[in-house]
């Protein structure tokens, strides 16, 4: 036991962080890591461990002794008569499992791309960089008449938004298994609209799925060109209702305000 | 350390806390702002099931107003249990527009709801004030059931149940397009083959509580007076025999197998039992033309196989109704045509870039293969949803089989994987071709843009095996022997040293 003491560490660590990762993220967490950053994390643990280990001539030494051993101690002729049977086989049976599967095509494709400076719609063109919400500025000035475009906005989700973001805002209505790639947006999430400012989502609503840029595969969101069916008022409240409801602030630009 | 643990035996403790008994404070004024908030969207501020979303819906929100519950462990008419309505704001009603609030509220907060919600109907308080308390149905948990229970089950079921629920029970019996709910609203059995969309859970004593105590205010009656205990868990048995628990796991590509000889053309040919198949969830199409929120088929499933000339897709779905009908019930005449189409691109994409996935647009048009019942099949070039224009009969290689039978539609689409003229697509083995669906239901008025849609998949003609997938791992094993191979002679030479 003494003598594998370092390889048994490192294999503890490298195996107790791996279990840890995959287990306790996707069964306790519901939250998997996704299979590209597990290899990404599991190669930096297991770089660091043999880093650690591998500090020094001494532990180094250490750490390979058995691989050492298992080749010249004449005591361990049968593991490594074992070793040597099992080795090719295993070799085989991993090329075969990597085989090529009929899994969908990797498409890369940006969630959240930069807005243009500028857009077009109701006839007028925006620049998106000063745009702001005309309703944001009641919230101080006006709290009473700021409730009531919250309310209109409210009815303006339920009616139209509610069937893909759904009930919690978390982009999981009814819709959700139908348009699962892409799925809709959670906007209770940090990465989402507490990301942005408000004329980020007057772009987004506005133009919808066929808006996007290039690399932002417009042709697969299911978001519709909202400024077809919504007036321009109605999607300025709808986004102030998004913030109400999630309780996530816009984000601000320029200092000189 | 010791607030670490703490925590960890918090988490651990989260997912089972959960009271079935309701607390003695709880507050119908604290509900009201939760209510406001969570529930207003669709029951409406004043419970009147009113919401801006409401017609929109199906099955439309409940209207608290009236107080009548659809899920009750009570009798078929009477007040639910307190610990009823508690239930199904923690858990949802699966299947429809009601989702779980366990996960946003607490449970004083949930109590404190149905205290609310409780206000909106005078009954309850009438009910309280007679010292009326609602009495709950005995319904014990499921006795073990044998295939003779079953068989016993399904006769009672054909007796009492398929004249709506259908023989089958996908809910395609001769009642389905006749039935409304006391709103006025039309309602549709529920195709029991789904298990994961019934409304009031799919335990068996969930079960035999909709069958015992019937669905208030809905066409579903109460058997507990007509059938004893026995016989309705029987039917019981033999509604979990035929439901699939779990809704089908969802693959973003469809395999197509290579088979050799003639492809079945017959939808109902048994080949087509051994083709794997893919479960595709659908969605109202509500961005184009006339929106219309409320469509009926679910899914669908669908299966491929190919030779070396053609391709054959196997698209099957639950629909009610096989309509044109024969004659349409007088209070819903609408009698439009039950259709499915396929859409491909024009082109097989070279790069990630698709035709957007809703009828393609001008610049990226799609190919639309479209079966109507009664009609003959029909190709598209879609430039756009609402822009379909008709191919000329060249294009036309294309062959469809349909058959419904029982509450399900079976269609099959042949075409060859050459294209018929220029400017369609040559399906070529080994890529990933994008596919997508559109399905209607013209017994709920659905035609034209207003249909059932799905995002797009990718159907792959898998290549025939081919010996190489043998051959690399016979090549990594060889060349790990011969590694093996030197290092023992290098050993050896060290050794000897």
């Amino acid at each position: 036991m003494k003598k594998f003491s370092v390889l048994f560490t490192a294999s503890a660590v490298v195996i107790g962080s791996y279990l840890f990762l995959k287990y306790f993220f996707s069964f306790y967490l519901q939250l998997p890591i996704p299979a590209s950053l597990m290899k990404t994390y599991m190669f930096l643990i297991v770089a660091g461990t043999l880093l650690a280990l591998t500090a020094d001539d001494d532990s180094a030494r250490k750490l390979t002794a058995p691989f050492h051993s298992l080749l010249f101690d004449p005591s361990l002729r049968r593991s490594r008569n074992a070793v040597f049977f099992v080795l090719p086989f295993l070799g085989a049976f991993i090329t075969y499992q990597s085989r090529p599967k009929t899994e969908a095509p990797v498409e890369f494709r940006t969630v959240h791309p930069a807005p243009p400076s500028s857009m077009t719609a109701f006839g007028k063109t925006y620049n998106l960089i000063t745009l702001r919400n005309p309703y944001r500025e009641l919230e101080i000035n006006d709290p009473d008449n700021f409730r009531k475009a919250v309310e209109e906005g409210k009815a303006v989700y339920y009616r139209n938004c509610l069937f893909c973001h759904g009930d919690k805002l978390r982009g999981k209505g009814i819709f959700f298994d139908a348009f699962h790639n892409p799925h809709p947006a959670n906007f209770q999430a940090v990465g989402t609209i507490a990301q942005f400012q408000e004329s980020y989502l007057f772009w987004r609503i506005s133009t919808g799925g066929p808006g996007l840029p290039k690399e932002a595969a417009p042709w697969l969101s299911p978001m519709p060109v909202w400024k077809n069916h919504l007036s321009e008022d109605k999607i300025w409240k709808v986004i102030l209702f998004l913030y109400d409801y999630t309780g996530h602030r816009p984000r601000e630009v320029g200092g000189n305000e | 350390m010791k607030p670490t643990i703490a925590f960890i035996i918090f988490l651990l403790a989260l997912p089972y806390s959960s009271g079935a008994e309701p607390s003695s404070t709880q507050q119908p004024q604290k509900g009201k702002p939760i209510y406001e908030k969570l529930c207003s969207g669709c029951h409406g501020v004043t419970g009147r099931g009113d919401g801006p979303a409401a017609d929109r819906l199906r099955p439309r929100p409940r209207n608290f107003a009236r107080g009548q519950y659809k899920f009750t462990y009570t009798k078929f008419g009477k007040l639910p249990q307190d610990k009823t309505l508690f239930r199904w704001i923690s858990e949802g009603l699966p299947g429809s527009s009601m989702p779980p609030w366990k996960d946003v509220l607490t449970e004083e907060e949930r109590w404190d709801l149905v205290a609310y919600i409780k206000t909106f109907s005078r009954k309850f308080a009438r009910a309280k004030k007679k010292g009326r308390v609602p009495k709950p149905i005995v319904i014990g948990t499921a006795p073990p059931s044998s295939a003779e229970d079953i068989r016993e089950g399904k006769e009672l079921f054909l007796q009492n149940c398929a004249k709506c629920h259908g023989k089958e029970g996908r809910g395609a019996g001769p009642s389905a397009p006749t039935l409304k709910d006391s709103q006025g609203d039309r309602i549709w059995p529920r195709n029991l083959t789904k298990g994961w969309l019934y409304r009031g859970g799919g335990s068996p004593e969930d079960i035999y509580r909709t069958v015992a105590t019937g669905i208030t205010g809905t066409p579903m009656p109460e058997f507990m007076d007509s059938l004893s205990p026995e016989k309705i868990w029987r039917i019981v048995a033999y509604v979990e025999s035929i439901r699939q628990k779990k809704r089908p796991p969802i693959n973003d590509v469809l395999v197509s197998k290579h088979m050799q000889g003639d492809l079945p053309s017959n939808p109902c040919d048994p080949a087509w039992q051994s083709v794997p198949s893919s479960y595709i969830p659908l969605a109202a199409q509500v961005i184009e033309g006339e929106r219309w929120f409320k469509t009926t088929i679910e899914s669908v499933e669908v299966r491929s196989v190919y030779n070396g000339a053609e391709v054959a897709i196997h698209v099957e779905w639950a629909d009610k109704t096989q309509s044109p009908l024969t004659a349409p019930p007088d209070k819903f005449p609408q009698n439009g045509l039950d259709a499915l189409a396929v859409q491909l691109p024009v082109k097989m994409p070279l790069d990630a870039e698709k035709p957007y996935f809703l009828g393609g647009s001008s610049a990226k048009p799609v190919i639309l293969w479209k079966w109507t019942n009664g009609g003959r099949p029909e190709v598209f070039l879609g430039k756009g949803i609402l822009k379909m224009e008709p191919l000329d009969r060249e294009h036309q290689t294309l062959r469809v089989a349909a058959v419904y039978k029982a509450g399900l539609w079976k269609t099959v689409f042949i075409r060859s994987l050459e294209r018929p003229a220029k400017n369609d697509i040559t399906i070529e083995a080994g890529k990933y071709l994008p596919i997508a669906f559109s399905a209607w239901d013209g017994n709920n008025g659905e035609k034209d843009a207003q249909r059932a849609v799905s995002i797009w998949y990718s159907l792959l003609l898998k290549p025939p095996v081919k010996a190489d997938i043998y051959l690399w791992p016979l090549f990594v094993g060889l060349l790990i022997a011969v590694g093996e191979m030197a290092l023992a002679i290098k050993v050896k030479k060290e050794k000897e040293k």
